[in-house]
């Protein structure tokens, strides 16, 4: 009797997230068959992955690689997104300034991160250089692109109604064009983030000694499938956590009065 | 008092106004009626000094000047409360007096039960009330409304005329009111003033000799078809004339 009405308030307390919950069981439950059916070297378990994860955590290099590329991550991120906004924003207000940086943001967009990788290796040589400059380069374009969004579509209605109240300067900052810039840079800030953690992972990868990519090439190398897998699955899950604990719960925060959902952007 | 004189504008080298002159006393209702295009709104934004004429002299002497736009113009991520303060807050009055007022005025525009609701979830309706306390919470002595009754019901726009000359009595104040209703127009106003299109002129003008809340349906509809059978605001208002407009006869013959 007590642990069926347990069991149901537990369901009750769940169904809000059961449609994530049925992605993610299906995910597990397809991963689970895949690896039944081509053995561990190949493809290891979610049970021997999460065995990998926690050997990892006890040793403490999974501490340290996170750290490193989260470090990684925070420089380049916070650099792309000053930059790219600020530029996007006089992009939007100065036509000229547009149509002068527009063919450079393109040709950003256009040079794959591999090569810059290649490139900053020569340039810095291994360390923490190349996953920052590369991560930079690769998330500014998309930063860029939503702040010029944000400025272009600028309610000028609304700008003629403050102004009629007088509305000091700093009054319309805060209640007219952070707001309006968050609403249209947020879905930026969510692809660039996922963008940020491919790049990352890439560069550490081919360039460093320290972090998530460079702890995933010497699993690599070493054969030992079940720490590769390990070290993807705590990729993705740091992706989810920067999204959902942090930059959802933000936008709730700056914006109690969107209530639409966003698409999820996990690639 | 609000005095326009003999002003002139220009957009895109067309003449928008063509020596449009009026005045407006404290207290007085006065409508600016005319069909679609014919420069209202124009007249209405020299007046509030959004823009400036091509000639002619602009004079308000109201010490406060509200302005309700024909769309609510509302901040999409305030609520009621925080938009009716929003002039308020311009102005550097605490948090505290703030809330105090915009719940008295949401109370006299029935708009206490949305008071912590955002812009979206209230209906156009509701969002024109949010509009209408947002320029009353200043404390004008003149009110300019563009088209305030648009997208509202016969139902609606009949509450929502009643609530607004009910507001502009007790605190006795001017008001300017756009409207393309020649008969919402006499229903209002004290003074009606009917323009005509391209160019935009003033052809008449109309004074009512009763308060809005002593005019009955039989006098609106009397005052309305009088004004109706005259040339020249008949001219502005009836279909049928425009096959003798000028740019009609240049295109089709």
């Amino acid at each position: 009797m007590n642990s069926t009405l347990w069991s149901k308030n537990l369901l009750h307390s769940l169904k809000p997230i059961l449609p994530e919950l049925v992605g993610l069981g299906g995910f597990l439950l397809s991963w689970q068959l895949g690896a039944m059916h081509y053995g561990s070297v190949v493809l290891p378990s979610p049970r021997e992955t999460a065995i990998a994860i926690w050997r990892l955590a006890t040793t403490g290099k999974l501490g340290d690689a996170l750290l490193t590329t989260s470090f990684h991550l925070l420089v380049a991120f916070t650099l792309a997104v000053l930059l790219g906004t600020v530029l996007g924003i006089l992009a939007g207000i100065k036509l000229w300034f547009k149509k002068a940086i527009s063919p450079i943001i393109t040709a950003l967009q256009g040079i794959p991160p591999i090569a810059w990788i290649v490139l900053t290796l020569l340039w810095f040589g291994t360390g923490n250089a190349v996953p920052i400059f590369t991560i930079t380069v690769a998330t500014l374009p998309i930063m860029f692109l939503g702040a010029v969004e944000a400025i272009e579509t600028f309610p000028t209605p609304l700008l003629e109604m403050a102004n009629l109240f007088r509305t000091p300067r700093n009054m319309l900052l805060r209640e007219l064009y952070f707001p309006h810039l968050f609403t249209y840079i947020f879905p930026s800030l969510l692809a660039g983030l996922g963008l940020s953690w491919r790049v990352a992972v890439m560069a550490e990868l081919l360039s460093s000694e320290t972090g998530i990519g460079a702890e995933l090439n010497l699993a690599r190398i070493n054969l030992d499938t079940d720490e590769v897998m390990a070290w993807i699955a705590i990729v993705v899950c740091s992706i989810w956590v920067s999204e959902y604990l942090l930059l959802r719960p933000l936008r709730r925060r700056l914006e109690p009065w969107r209530h639409s959902q966003i698409p999820v952007n996990i690639k | 008092m609000l005095i326009l004189d003999r002003i002139y504008y220009q957009y895109n080298r067309n003449l928008v106004l063509d020596g449009v002159s009026l005045s407006l006393a404290p207290g007085q209702i006065l409508c600016l009626t005319g069909p679609s295009g014919c420069g209202k709104t124009t007249v209405m934004r020299i007046a509030a000094g959004l823009i400036c004429p091509n000639s002619g002299v602009v004079n308000n002497k109201f010490t406060g000047t509200g302005y309700v736009f024909q769309e609510p113009r509302l901040l999409p991520w305030r609520t009621t409360q925080e938009n009716l303060a929003f002039g308020l807050q311009a102005q550097g009055i605490s948090q505290s007096k703030r809330d105090r007022y915009s719940q008295e005025l949401a109370q006299q525009l029935g708009l206490e039960p949305v008071l912590h609701y955002y812009p979206h979830q209230l209906s156009g309706g509701m969002q024109q009330r949010v509009a209408l306390g947002r320029a009353l919470a200043i404390n004008p002595d003149l009110l300019l409304l563009d088209e305030p009754f648009k997208g509202l019901d016969v139902g609606r726009r009949r509450e929502f005329q009643e609530m607004l000359l009910r507001l502009l009595r007790d605190r006795n104040l001017a008001a300017c009111i756009i409207s393309h209703d020649l008969a919402e127009a006499v229903r209002l106003g004290d003074r009606i003033l009917v323009m005509s299109p391209s160019p935009s002129r003033i052809v008449h003008q109309w004074q009512s000799s009763l308060s809005p809340t002593a005019r009955d349906e039989a006098y609106i509809y009397r005052e309305l078809s009088q004004l109706l059978s005259l040339n020249q605001v008949s001219r502005c208002f009836r279909l049928n004339n425009i096959s003798s407009h000028p740019k009609f006869i240049k295109n089709n013959f």
